[in-house]
């Protein structure tokens, strides 16, 4: 399958996750954000065939990593068997002894994987991740960046984040956003040096114009 | 199966958590204490056991109710746990019904235990005709739920505290809407009285659900007022959560 | 995206306040409306216009409370200093018709309470205002217009006409016996109507709550039996 990593970049109050927030149709009205108003060529994406990945384990601590299977299965009107479970619980890293424990004895890196786990059911071909690989220890970063990588194999990727280093290895299309503007879209540049200039040159409170080098995705 | 699924993973929850296992305990000395009434001649001789009963499980299933509610809302609100979910295709009615259903099913749980306990009891010390009674904790497990529907509609566009405090105010007028119609008939001027009809037609009228006079005291109950009773609850919380839905399906997600 | 927790302003406290406040308004605004059941009164009142705060407020829990007055009534009329006299009389009949208002199907306390008004304190208007109570709320109860039939026949005969053709309606209404037996029954009262009397004093005798009613009860018995020594 043909498929492309979008990264989404940009200093902390830019609209990375307001932009996320949109595409999955969170919100209702143009005055329900103020970054709406630039953003009326871009339509949400269809739930259908989407999984999304939270920037924060909002999952109910009380209910083990099996029963989060089983809700999520249910939220989006499938079934799901022990083995596949078992088979989603592999593909993330995550020891299958741990679903029958309650969410709040996982530590960050397992709920970051679990909450990759919840996103694959019904193999959606398009994953949304808000800074997946933020707060991880190096050794989860290390895990979450090569299952990342693994996954964009065969999956369409929207990924947000900080770090300029991940960002070059997922990216493919490179968009970024500069105080709820859409400051450049393009292919991801030449070397990770390249995406560091362009990175920079987009600072908070700038007032660069917009640069676009690609069709929207 | 999105409300089945959601009504599963929160009654899972609610289960779980250590104020309802302090409810289930505090159930159990209520329990006791009516229990003691036997010891009391005057208690039996004057249906004193079977009235504390009914009332003791009336407060617990309305405790339970509300702080079930509160449990599910506080969480939802200060965990976000509605964020995931509508990253599926689930409608904001389905959310809303699949949350108050898992926490109405163990109120509907614990009046069924209630019963239970009733009728094992009143079988024991061959107390007569207890069919009343045992309609009377249907009734108040009817009730719990509308309460839990109020708080639920009222947590659409209030926090989740402000919610709560009115819904137990309302099920505190609801139970003297009755009365309060009759004294401003009498009383005070076609403005006032106009003000409080709109009051008693749209508000929930809770005193449908204590039929406690008849049933202690062995009286019969209209067939026609039984059907309205057990109809009321129903049509009011479906028009609750509707409405509830609808103003919740127009505020946007996650912030 | 997750920040540093911070204080709330004056303005959100203010607003979350503002509903607990707006809840106490409201509740007040409630309790406002419900009269106190023992405020003075000289009389009797029309039920309709009796609505103690305790049933509303009280919720589902009226009868509980109901029975509470009940088993505490007996001594607070017990200690009155003049047990007996037309003070007395008013506050047994405001307790009773308090505790009836809050669980109107008590009908031992009903009965108990019309019978000792209509024959201890011979005043047969204020043991009906009683049944009345109950009617308010149950007004199909041929029982209790029966009871109110051979109380006004035990203890003030002949009974007031207006009272009867009310009742022939009320009798008539309900498909109840025809009047034919009633005025039969009214010319066997006039001969039954001491025993009837005596045979409510010792059902009262039985059901007494303190030792100071025993001794009225008694007491009226007595002078009753002496009255019509061959009953």
């Amino acid at each position: 399958m043909d498929t492309s990593t979008l990264v989404l970049l940009g200093h902390n109050g830019a609209g990375k996750s307001t932009l996320i927030r949109h595409f999955l149709g969170y919100y209702r009205r143009e005055s329900d954000h103020p970054f709406l108003k630039t953003w009326r060529d871009i339509q949400p994406l269809d739930r259908r065939n989407l999984g999304f990945v939270p920037e924060l384990p909002w999952l109910d601590a009380q209910l083990t990593g099996r029963e989060q299977f089983q809700l999520m299965a249910g939220l989006k009107s499938c079934r799901i068997s022990r083995d596949e479970i078992a088979h989603l619980t592999q593909r993330v890293g995550l020891d299958t002894g741990a679903l029958d424990y309650p969410l709040s004895h996982y530590s960050k890196g397992m709920k970051q994987r679990l909450l990759i786990a919840l996103a694959l059911i019904n193999d959606p071909t398009v994953l949304l991740l808000d800074e997946p690989l933020s707060g991880l220890d190096p050794f989860g970063h290390e895990q979450v960046m090569s299952l990342l990588l693994t996954l964009k194999a065969d999956k369409h990727l929207i990924v947000s984040t900080h770090q300029l280093d991940d960002a070059w290895k997922l990216a493919d299309q490179i968009w970024v956003l500069q105080n709820g503007l859409l400051v450049f879209q393009g292919p991801r540049p030449e070397s990770a040096d390249a995406l560091s200039q362009l990175y920079f040159r987009y600072p908070p409170h700038g007032t660069d114009s917009v640069h676009r080098n690609a069709p929207l995705c | 199966m999105p409300v089945m699924a959601l009504t599963r993973a929160t009654a899972l929850s609610l289960l779980r958590n250590g104020f309802s296992r302090f409810l289930f305990v505090l159930a159990f000395f209520f329990m006791a204490g009516a229990l003691l009434m036997l010891s009391f001649d005057i208690g039996v001789r004057y249906r004193l056991l079977e009235n504390t009963l009914l009332s003791s499980q009336c407060f617990l299933l309305h405790l339970f109710a509300w702080s079930f509610g509160f449990d599910v809302l506080k969480k939802n609100a200060a965990e976000k746990l509605y964020v995931l979910p509508f990253s599926t295709t689930l409608s904001a009615r389905s959310w809303l019904l699949g949350r108050f259903s898992g926490a109405a099913i163990l109120v509907v749980g614990m009046g069924l235990l209630f019963l239970l306990v009733n009728t094992v009891l009143f079988t024991a010390l061959k107390i007569e005709t207890f069919s009343v009674l045992m309609l009377q904790v249907l009734l108040y497990v009817a009730s719990a739920c509308l309460s839990l529907a109020v708080i639920f509609f009222l947590s659409c566009f209030l926090d989740v505290l402000s919610a709560l405090i009115y819904g137990v105010v309302l099920w505190i007028i609801g139970h003297g809407l009755d009365e309060l119609l009759l004294l401003t008939d009498q009383q005070f001027e076609p403005v006032v009285q106009l003000l409080v009809q709109c009051f008693y037609y749209l508000l929930p009228n809770f005193s449908f659900f204590d039929i406690s006079s008849q049933a202690l005291n062995r009286l019969p109950i209209e067939t026609g007022k039984l059907v309205f009773i057990l109809t009321y609850p129903l049509i009011y919380i479906v028009v609750l959560l509707d409405i509830g839905a609808a103003i919740f399906s127009r505020k946007p997600i996650g912030q | 995206m997750a920040g540093l927790p911070r204080k709330r302003t004056w303005r959100e406290f203010l607003s979350q306040a503002s509903h607990l406040l707006y809840a106490v308004l409201i509740i007040s605004f409630f309790v406002y409306f419900a009269p106190s059941p023992l405020e003075n009164s000289t009389g009797p009142v029309a039920p309709v216009d009796y609505v103690p705060h305790e049933r509303p407020l009280s919720g589902a829990f009226h009868t509980l409370l109901a029975d509470r007055y009940w088993l505490l009534s007996a001594r607070r009329l017990e200690q009155h200093p003049e047990h007996g006299s037309a003070a007395a009389k008013q506050n047994f009949f405001k307790e009773i018709k308090h505790i009836l208002t809050l669980d109107p199907g008590f009908t031992p306390g009903l009965h108990y309470g019309a019978t000792y008004l209509a024959s201890i304190y011979r005043d047969v208007d204020l043991s009906h205002a009683l049944v009345d109570v109950v009617l308010d709320y149950y007004p199909d109860w041929a029982d209790l217009i029966i009871f109110k039939i051979t109380q006004e026949i035990s203890y003030r005969y002949p009974p007031r006409p207006a009272l009867i053709d009310r009742w022939l309606k009320a009798l008539d209404d309900l498909s109840y016996p025809t009047p034919v037996k009633l005025n039969d029954a009214l010319v066997y009262a006039r001969e039954q109507q001491a025993a009837w009397q005596q045979k409510d004093l010792r059902w009262l005798l039985d059901n007494a709550r303190t030792q100071a009613e025993k001794q009225i009860i008694q007491k009226r018995l007595h002078d009753l039996e002496s009255d019509h020594p061959n009953r």
